[in-house]
């Protein structure tokens, strides 16, 4: 690889062998880049991907893309990366995931324990859980992620519905959840939150929820401190979305009442508006949403 | 501001301008992975394969779409062959 591990000259990553060689060569003060998309296909990785270990203290995608991640386990954890023992912060920043595909009993982003920050990134990734696991419950893993201008579209099947982030932030990002589960909960306190003490600013949740379970509740906020961000989601099924009292709005959410399909749609505290109203930059800003534009349709 | 109402974005909600649009779902894209059946006009086929294999997974799609079933006619499908030999299909 070209370069030399610095900020000003990271080392420079350009195939799947040099990408794993972060696990070998690294050290969590080490920079590395992408210099061009990375495709697992043609790889070893193809037939069997094995984690992207993450020795470093960054990896820039500038901008590329590492795609056909595939990964089917009979049991046990899938993850996609694991940020290594020896660092404790990993900067991820302008790096495209796509054609991210793991069935496992329980799925992760990340293994291991670091805060992970990701800037400028985006993940599309489809994650089957094969059974209920017991640890590592979050989406995203152990680590804690602090996300900013970042995108992330996850389609995520469980068995019985897990969450998705605990702790960190997400500031000025925009997440689709395409959610399906056999199984929900029959009270709010029983309930593994979507998202838990996360702190959410300028974002923007679309989706839904697939269900036919009995128990129908799913509860999208718990503990969450939130500003000027929202929610149009969907339940497709029987699930009943909240977003519970222990949430702390410091300016004005909304979420649009108007798509709750045949569930229930209660975010306490959440502005409830009609679709046209979510549309409508005048009618925000008169409510105390920060937002640019025009009228309604403009 | 970081949000914004922007003709032709997001449809029609605020979104971020600097961000891409926001995907519908993770769908998969070409190139699709090699060991992915993948309809293309003609029987599902698994690119990567040339025969000598133990046991494989795989997704079933069908003109990008997911699919959970096999069926050639009105048969469901149990084997394949590669070759001239005849290999077992298990479909969860």
């Amino acid at each position: 690889m070209t370069g030399n591990g610095t900020i000003a000259d990271p080392y420079i990553i350009t195939t799947a062998a040099e990408l794993y060689s972060m696990g070998e060569t690294g050290s969590a003060d080490t920079c590395f880049a992408l210099g061009c998309d990375i495709d697992l296909n043609g790889t070893p990785m193809a037939d069997s991907f094995t984690p992207i270990t993450l020795r470093c203290g960054s990896l820039d995608g500038r901008g590329h893309t590492i795609r056909n991640i595939v990964k089917k386990l009979i049991g046990g954890t899938a993850y996609i990366f694991t940020v290594h023992e020896d660092c404790e912060a990993v900067e991820i920043s302008g790096l495209r995931l796509d054609n991210v595909r793991l069935t496992a009993s329980n799925v992760n982003i990340f293994s291991g324990t670091a805060a992970v920050t990701l800037r400028s990134c985006s993940f599309a990734v489809r994650a089957v859980f094969a059974a209920t696991p017991t640890a590592d419950i979050y989406f995203f893993g152990g680590v804690t992620v602090n996300a900013e201008l970042c995108s992330f579209a996850f389609d995520i099947k469980w068995v019985q519905q897990k969450g998705i982030m605990l702790g960190g932030s997400l500031d000025r990002c925009q997440l689709r959840l395409n959610l399906q589960a056999d199984t929900l909960y029959s009270s709010t306190g029983s309930a593994v939150s979507g998202f838990r003490s996360v702190t959410i600013t300028d974002t923007y949740f679309m989706g839904k929820i697939t269900t036919s379970a009995s128990s129908k509740i799913f509860v999208m906020l718990a503990v969450c401190t939130l500003c000027n961000s929202y929610f149009v989601f969907t339940s497709d099924g029987t699930a009943n979305i909240t977003a519970t009292t222990s949430n702390r709005l410091l300016t004005p959410c909304f979420f649009d009442s108007s798509v709750r399909g045949s569930g229930t749609l209660t975010f306490y505290n959440f502005k409830s508006l009609t679709t046209e109203q979510c549309q409508d930059a005048e009618y925000l800003r008169s409510i105390g949403f920060d937002c640019g534009g025009g009228g309604s349709g403009t | 501001m970081a949000l914004d109402i922007i003709s032709g974005r997001n449809g029609g909600y605020p979104c971020i301008a600097e961000l891409d649009e926001l995907a519908e779902n993770a769908d998969l894209n070409e190139p699709y992975p090699q060991y992915a059946f993948v309809c293309s006009g003609g029987y599902p086929v698994i690119p990567a394969l040339s025969g000598g294999f133990g046991l494989c997974f795989s997704e079933l799609y069908s003109a990008d779409r997911p699919v959970t079933e096999l069926y050639f006619g009105d048969n469901k499908i149990y084997a394949v062959y590669l070759g001239d030999d005849e290999r077992y299909v298990y479909i969860e």
